[in-house]
């Protein structure tokens, strides 16, 4: 059974352009930025309301592109907004906070809302780590450190000391502990080799978050799915989560206008926020372990800004058309890749509130009781 | 007799105790801290010699290893706890700091149990045990830390939070990435823990200077 996750990435759609980096924060109109919280919160609560499985949460710092540089605040309110969406907080990002603060908030999440977090745990684009000054070579090994000491954190009966190569604490014992156990399920980017592989290793859910090549992702899941058996288990549908930008209009072409106008947004403006940071921090560190990889993805990268609508509408790297249009490039995603957990995200560059909720409403209504027997 | 140098190098010694003769290395100078090796037998390492520039580190043969011999052969880790004592009444002072590895671990904790008069602070680095073992572990009131490297294939560092839960002054503490022997695989983290917790006790708690998050 297909579930479908509403994440939102809270952007700060409001600049015509953005032509330096860092953003400065003087751009940042906090009483407009209290009306996009608010809106963005309702849009939240709004999808509970209307079925979907999960709500969605992420962490960038220093940018428009979102606003969320504390997932575990937004969090907070939506254990008092929703009553059956699981919180997914994909994620905090490990390597670059502490351990113990990360274990105590989401720990605090899962009591409060009765058991519904999922726990993201995930490494950081390459501007986080410029924005928190951490050293980019060392964030695979920190995200390692801080993942084991998280787990203890939440497992351990007793208190313990961890010493650690990152991270030495003397004594830990976290209050309140989670709700869920023996925790709350982990979930992890997928998006690369290595990282499916650790997915795998960890037992933990992988997901894709922002689709870019269905082929690709349909590759790291068989390599995920392999690495699995031979620690031992088979994931479910459930550990499978693809991310795309979605839009549904009564027409194709209606959606189409709308979407494309909205990525066009999206790549040049807010993505060039973060992008700028991710070139400095790409070619002149190991943020990627090898460098095939590096290569790989920043090839990737300035190819996938530049396509048309249509060219995303035909690789079915974004949900965009009428509701029959968009349940069919459902089947044709999850049949590709076996994914579980479709991730859809409504809010993408300048897309006016009211067209948000009317394309929520209409996938609500339309689509999902469709999909959710592939 | 003579302190040993405080440089590097131990020298070997010989100490005939009960019906014994044990051979040693001693080195360092300072709190006497007498090391129980493991399976492996006696060793020298990395670790040795950083905590010799802080404690005087007397390292035995146990009965059964190396160039220790017995009259008769003490059978068991309560046995050769008892040689032990006689061992740190007579070489140690009457009273040591005493650091016990995996079977000598076993060893260390019988000596808490039934000889607690000679310890002064009790590590235990992955340190073996039986369900006899266990049922006594809360009648152990010398301070003690008990580390447990997180890649131990041979004992759960789970098996941790069960000294930690049953004795009432018990330290429990996870090392990242360290196997079974855990002063081989990470000697610095190793000596730091040890050597903080030996000079402060429980109040090793606090930072005092540890890099932290």
């Amino acid at each position: 059974m297909v579930k479908i996750s509403f994440f939102h990435l809270m952007p700060y759609a409001e600049l015509d352009a953005i032509d330096r980096w860092p953003v400065p924060h003087r751009l940042f109109d906090p009483v407009r930025g209290r009306e996009l919280y608010n809106a963005y919160l309702d849009q939240m609560a709004l999808a509970d309301e209307l079925g979907f499985d999960w709500v969605g949460c992420n962490e960038h710092h220093s940018t428009p592109y979102g606003l969320m540089s504390n997932p575990n605040l937004i969090g907070a309110i939506l254990t008092q907004r929703t009553g059956r969406a699981r919180l997914a907080m994909l994620g905090n990002l490990i390597s670059l906070l502490n351990p113990i603060r990360v274990a105590e908030e989401y720990a605090m999440l899962d009591v409060i809302s009765g058991g519904r977090l999922i726990a993201g745990f995930i490494r950081g684009v390459p501007n986080e780590y410029i924005a928190y000054s951490a050293n980019p070579d060392e964030s695979w090994e920190r995200f390692e450190e801080a993942y084991d000491l998280i787990i203890r954190a939440w497992t351990e009966p007793e208190p313990f000391v961890w010493e650690g190569k990152h991270w030495q604490f003397r004594a830990v014992s976290v209050w309140p502990r989670p709700l869920q156990q023996p925790h709350p399920p982990v979930l992890v980017s997928g998006g690369s080799n290595e990282s499916a592989v650790f997915a795998a290793r960890k037992r933990a859910k992988m997901g894709i978050v922002q689709l870019v090549d269905v082929e690709d992702a349909r590759r790291n899941i068989e390599l995920y799915r392999s690495a699995a058996a031979e620690n031992g288990w088979a994931p479910g549908p459930d550990d499978l989560l693809v991310g795309l930008h979605t839009h549904v209009a009564p027409t194709d072409a209606e959606a189409q206008a709308v979407l494309g106008e909205a990525e066009d947004y999206f790549y040049s403006v807010l993505g060039a926020a973060s992008g700028h940071a991710g070139q400095l921090v790409l070619s002149g560190t190991r943020y990627y372990a090898t460098e095939e990889a590096r290569q790989f993805r920043m090839r990737r990268r300035s190819a996938h800004g530049q396509l048309t609508i249509q060219d995303r509408v035909q690789r079915n790297t974004v949900l965009c058309g009428s509701p029959d249009t968009v349940i069919r490039q459902i089947e044709t995603v999850v049949k590709a890749t076996g994914a579980g957990v479709l991730q859809v995200n409504f809010k993408i560059g300048c897309i006016p509130h009211d067209q948000v909720i009317a394309s929520m409403r209409l996938f609500a209504e339309e689509v999902l009781p469709h999909v959710r027997s592939l | 007799m003579s302190a040993p140098s405080e440089t590097t190098s131990p020298v070997e010694r010989w100490a005939t105790v009960g019906g014994c003769r044990i051979w040693y290395r001693d080195g360092g100078v300072g709190q006497p801290l007498v090391h129980l090796h493991g399976a492996g037998g006696p060793s020298w390492d990395e670790a040795h010699r950083m905590l010799a520039t802080r404690f005087r580190v007397i390292a035995p043969a146990l009965p059964g290893f190396g160039e220790t011999t017995c009259d008769s052969r003490p059978g068991s880790l309560l046995d050769l706890a008892g040689v032990m004592a006689t061992f740190i009444r007579e070489i140690a002072g009457g009273k040591a700091h005493v650091l016990g590895s995996s079977f000598g671990g076993g060893v260390a904790t019988w000596l808490a149990v039934e000889n607690a008069d000679v310890i002064d602070r009790l590590v235990l680095e992955s340190p073996a045990s039986d369900s006899a073992l266990r049922a006594r572990l809360g009648d152990i009131h010398t301070p003690t830390l008990a580390l447990f490297g997180t890649e131990d294939r041979q004992i759960p560092p789970e098996v941790g939070r069960l000294y930690k839960e049953r004795m009432p002054d018990c330290t429990f503490a996870l090392v990242y990435q360290a196997g079974h022997i855990i002063r081989r695989d990470r000697p610095e983290a190793f000596v730091r823990l040890v050597a903080d917790f030996l000079d402060r006790g429980p109040a090793f708690l606090v930072n005092r200077g540890i890099t932290s998050a």
